[in-house]
C-alpha cells in the first residue's frame, strides 16, 4: 500500500536543521516563554480539580480499546450513513484528493476553507487541490500566517510559534499588498487578528467546500468531534453547502459516552484549560427545513499507514489524541522547535509517527537524535505513552536492518564487547588512559579517534583519572585487608 | 450569591473565562437585559434573535427596538425558520443578516458548571449562526439547565426527545487565540463577548 510521505525526499541532515534551528535566538526565545508556560497550565489545571486525574485514566483505557478494536470502524461508517452523512474508507493522499475532486466537479465548486488538520497536511492536500485548481484557504490564526507566508507548522498547537508579531506584521503586509486590501497598521496582537478576521470572514462566507479534520469519531452515533478555541471550524462546518471531514481510522472511539471523559482530555493536557472554547458535535448534514449547516456531509477515514502500527508493539502510539503536552514539556523541542524535525508530526510523538507511518529508513534519526530519553513527555502524555521505550525499539531496529554506518555501529559493538565484563572495562581504562595522551589539551579531551573525534567537536569530554574510583577502592581495600 | 451553588460555580467559572453574567431572576428582565447589553454591545446595532419554540422573552424583539437596536428575528417554523413577517428565510439571505448583527441572541439547550459551559443546538428549531457570526453573544440560560458536571450534560443530549441534533456546540468562553507569540487574544473569528442572562423557568 502506499502512503503519502511524512518526510520529502530532500529532507536535509539532522545536523543542518538542528544548527539552523540553534541560531535562530527569536525562536528560541520565543520557545522559552510560550512552552514552560503551556506546560504549567496543564499542570495547576490538574491540581485544581481533584477528579480529573480519574477522568484521564478512564479516558486513556477506552483510547486503548478503540485502537485495538478492528471492528469499530465498520460501525463508525454506518453511523454516519445512517444519519444522512457519506462514509469513504481513502489509503493515502491520492485518494483522499480525488474524493474531493469528485465533490467539486460534481458541485462546480472551486473554493475550499479548512480548519486545522495535521491529517491534511500529511496527505499534502492543500498541494494536491491547489494543483488541481482548487483554491484552498486555511483559516485557523497559526495556519493562515504560514499558509501566507508558505511554511510548515512548527507545533501541533500553536503552528505559527516560530514566529513573532513583527514577523507576522510582515506576513500581513505581503499578503495585503497581493490581495489589494488595507494592511494592518501595526503589530499589536489586536490590529493582526482583526486584519485576519476581516479577511477570513470574506473566505467564510464565499467557500464552497469546507474540510475539517476530527478530534474523535463515536461508532455508535457517527458523531464527529471537532475542538477548537478560534471558532473557525465552526464556521467551517454550518457555512459552505459541503462538509467534509478527513479523520485518522485511529480517531474512532466507541460509544458517546466515551466522551464524558474524552472530551476535556485535549485542553486540559495542551494548555491547562477544563474544556476548549469550542466543542462541537456534529451528527449529519442539516436536516430538512434547517438552514444552517452543510447539504452534504462527508465523512473520509484516513489510512495512511496507519493500521500497518496495529497489532504492534508499537500499537499505542495510536491513541494519541494531539494533545501538544509532549512538545511543551520535551527539552529537545524546547531548543530546537519543529520545523528541525523535518516531517510533518514533530515533538516527541512525531518522532515516533514519522518513522511508524512512513518508514524507518526515511526517518530514523528522529528517534535517535532528537530524545534524551529522559522521559518528560511520558509524565506529561495524558495516554500514557511510553514514547522513550518505543525510540530505543526503534533505535534497535535501526541497527538491525543495517541503516547505521558500518563505522558507528563497529565502534559500538567493540564498545559493548569490552564493557561486557569488569575485566574487559578495566583493560579499556587503561587503554584509554594511555591513549588520551595525544588528546589532551588543558585538562579536557579535543578530538579522537573515530567517532569520538566527531563527538568532542561540540563537547567536553573529562580524561580518564590518574586513578579511576575503581582502582583507588580496590587499592584501599587491600590496605585494610594488611 | 445565589441560593443555589450550580448557579454560583457556573457563574464564578463563566467570568473567570471573560464571560458576562447577568441573573434576571426575580427582578425586572428588561431592565437586565438593558444592563447585560451595556457590557456586550453598548453601541445600538442589528440583533441577529433565535427564537425556538418556547422562547423564553416573546417580547425581546420590541424591547431591542425599544432601546434603538434593529432586531432581527429567526423564528422557528413548522417548515424551517420564519422572519417577523412570517416569510421562509432564505440560506443566502439569513447567512447575510448574521453576517451584519453586531450582536447575536440565543437560548441555551444546557451548561455545565464545572467546566463553564453552555451547549447551543443546531436543527431546524435552532441556531448557531448567533453565537458564530456577531462579535457578540447573549445566551438566555433558565438555571434549571445548569448541571453540575459534564456527563450529566451529555446524559440530557442524549435522551433528547428528537434525538441528538445534527449540530451541538459547547460553548466555554469566547473565541480566543494564542497563535502569535502564545499571548491570548479574544475575538479572533466568533464572538470576543459573550453573556449569560439567567431565568427562571415559567
Ligand atoms: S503523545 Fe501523548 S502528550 Fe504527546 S500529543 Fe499525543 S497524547 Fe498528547
Amino acid at each position: 500500500m502506499s502512503t503519502a510521505p511524512q518526510v520529502s525526499e530532500e529532507r536535509e541532515p539532522w545536523p543542518t536543521r538542528r544548527y539552523r534551528a540553534l541560531q535562530d535566538g527569536e525562536l528560541r526565545r520565543t520557545l522559552e516563554r510560550v512552552l514552560p508556560r503551556m506546560a504549567e497550565g496543564r499542570v495547576r489545571a490538574y491540581e485544581g480539580d481533584p477528579e480529573a486525574e480519574v477522568r484521564r485514566l478512564r479516558a486513556r483505557d477506552r483510547r486503548r480499546e478503540a485502537v485495538r478494536n478492528p471492528g469499530l470502524l465498520d460501525r463508525a461508517m454506518a453511523a454516519v450513513e445512517a444519519r444522512g452523512g457519506r462514509a469513504a474508507r481513502v489509503r493515502n493522499g491520492e485518494e483522499a484528493s480525488a474524493y474531493l475532486l469528485e465533490i467539486a466537479r460534481r458541485r462546480g465548486a472551486t473554493r475550499v476553507v479548512k480548519s486545522k488538520s495535521m491529517v491534511t497536511e500529511e496527505l499534502q492536500l492543500n498541494r494536491r487541490l491547489g494543483e488541481a485548481g482548487i483554491e484552498v484557504r486555511e483559516t485557523d490564526l497559526g495556519e493562515y500566517i504560514i499558509q501566507l507566508a508558505g511554511e510548515q507548522p512548527s507545533h501541533i498547537l500553536a503552528p505559527a510559534i516560530h514566529r513573532n508579531r513583527s514577523q507576522v506584521k510582515d506576513v500581513f503586509l505581503n499578503a495585503a499588498a497581493a490581495f489589494g486590501v488595507e494592511a494592518p497598521a501595526s503589530d499589536d496582537l489586536d490590529v493582526l487578528t482583526a486584519f485576519a478576521r476581516r479577511e477570513l470572514r470574506a473566505d467564510f462566507l464565499s467557500a464552497d467546500i469546507g474540510v475539517t479534520g476530527g478530534n474523535f469519531l463515536v461508532a455508535e452515533t457517527g458523531t464527529l468531534i471537532l475542538i477548537t478555541n478560534e471558532g473557525n471550524a465552526d464556521m467551517v462546518t454550518t457555512l459552505p453547502d459541503v462538509h467534509v471531514a478527513i479523520v485518522g481510522i485511529e480517531k474512532v472511539v466507541e460509544s458517546f459516552d466515551d466522551l464524558v471523559d474524552l472530551l476535556p482530555i485535549p485542553a486540559m493536557n495542551g494548555v491547562g484549560r477544563r474544556l476548549s472554547s469550542y466543542t462541537t458535535m456534529i451528527s449529519g448534514p442539516r436536516q430538512p427545513g434547517q438552514i444552517e449547516g452543510p447539504e452534504e456531509f462527508h465523512v473520509l477515514f484516513v489510512d495512511n499507514g496507519r493500521s500497518k502500527i496495529r497489532e504492534t508493539p508499537f500499537e499505542e502510539v495510536l491513541t494519541c489524541i494531539r494533545c501538544g503536552a509532549c512538545y511543551n514539556v520535551c527539552p529537545v523541542f524546547r531548543q530546537v522547535g519543529g520545523h528541525a524535525y523535518g516531517s510533518v508530526y514533530g515533538g516527541p510523538i512525531g518522532s515516533a509517527l514519522t518513522p511508524l507511518l512512513s518508514s524507518l529508513r526515511q526517518a530514523h534519526d528522529l528517534p535517535e537524535s532528537l530524545c534524551t530519553l529522559c522521559h518528560a513527555c511520558v509524565e506529561a502524555c495524558p495516554m500514557d505513552i511510553d514514547l522513550p521505550h518505543h525510540f530505543v525499539a526503534l533505535r534497535e531496529q535501526a541497527v538491525r536492518e543495517g541503516l547505521k554506518p558500518t563505522g558507528m555501529s563497529l565502534t559500538y559493538r567493540t564498545w559493548a564487547r569490552w564493557w561486557e565484563s569488569p575485566g574487559g572495562y578495566r583493560r579499556s581504562i587503561r587503554l584509554a588512559r594511555l591513549g588520551q595522551r595525544l588528546y589532551e589539551r588543558r585538562g579536557r579531551l579535543t578530538g579522537g579517534p573515530g567517532l569520538l573525534g566527531g563527538w568532542t567537536k561540540t563537547r567536553d569530554m573529562p580524561p580518564v583519572a590518574r586513578e579511576t574510583f575503581g582502582e583507588w577502592w580496590e587499592r584501599r581495600e587491600e590496605g585494610r585487608h594488611d | 450569591m445565589t441560593e443555589s451553588p450550580l448557579v454560583d460555580e457556573f457563574s464564578a467559572r463563566w467570568t473567570s473565562l471573560t464571560g458576562t453574567v447577568r441573573d434576571g431572576r426575580g427582578t425586572d428582565i428588561r431592565t437586565a437585559l438593558r444592563e447585560v447589553l451595556s457590557n456586550l454591545c453598548p453601541d445600538a446595532g442589528p440583533v441577529l434573535i433565535f427564537e425556538e419554540p418556547g422562547f423564553p422573552i416573546p417580547e425581546m424583539p420590541e424591547w431591542f427596538r425599544g432601546f434603538g437596536y434593529e432586531p432581527i428575528l429567526v423564528r422557528a417554523g413548522a417548515e424551517g425558520p420564519v422572519d417577523a413577517d412570517g416569510h421562509r428565510w432564505e440560506r443566502t439571505a439569513l447567512k447575510a443578516a448574521a453576517a451584519r448583527a453586531a450582536l447575536g441572541v440565543s437560548t441555551g439547550a444546557w451548561a455545565v458548571a464545572h467546566t463553564g459551559s453552555v451547549a447551543v443546538y443546531g436543527d431546524r428549531d435552532h441556531g448557531t449562526w448567533p453565537s458564530l457570526l456577531p462579535p457578540a453573544h447573549l445566551i438566555l440560560l433558565h438555571t434549571d439547565d445548569i448541571f453540575a458536571t459534564l456527563g450529566e450534560g451529555l446524559g440530557r443530549l442524549q435522551n433528547e426527545p428528537g434525538g441528538i441534533p445534527p449540530e451541538v456546540k459547547l460553548i466555554t468562553g469566547p473565541s480566543s487565540t494564542g497563535d502569535i507569540e502564545g499571548q491570548p487574544v479574544i475575538g479572533v473569528h466568533g464572538p470576543a463577548r459573550v453573556g449569560v442572562l439567567l431565568l427562571q423557568r415559567t
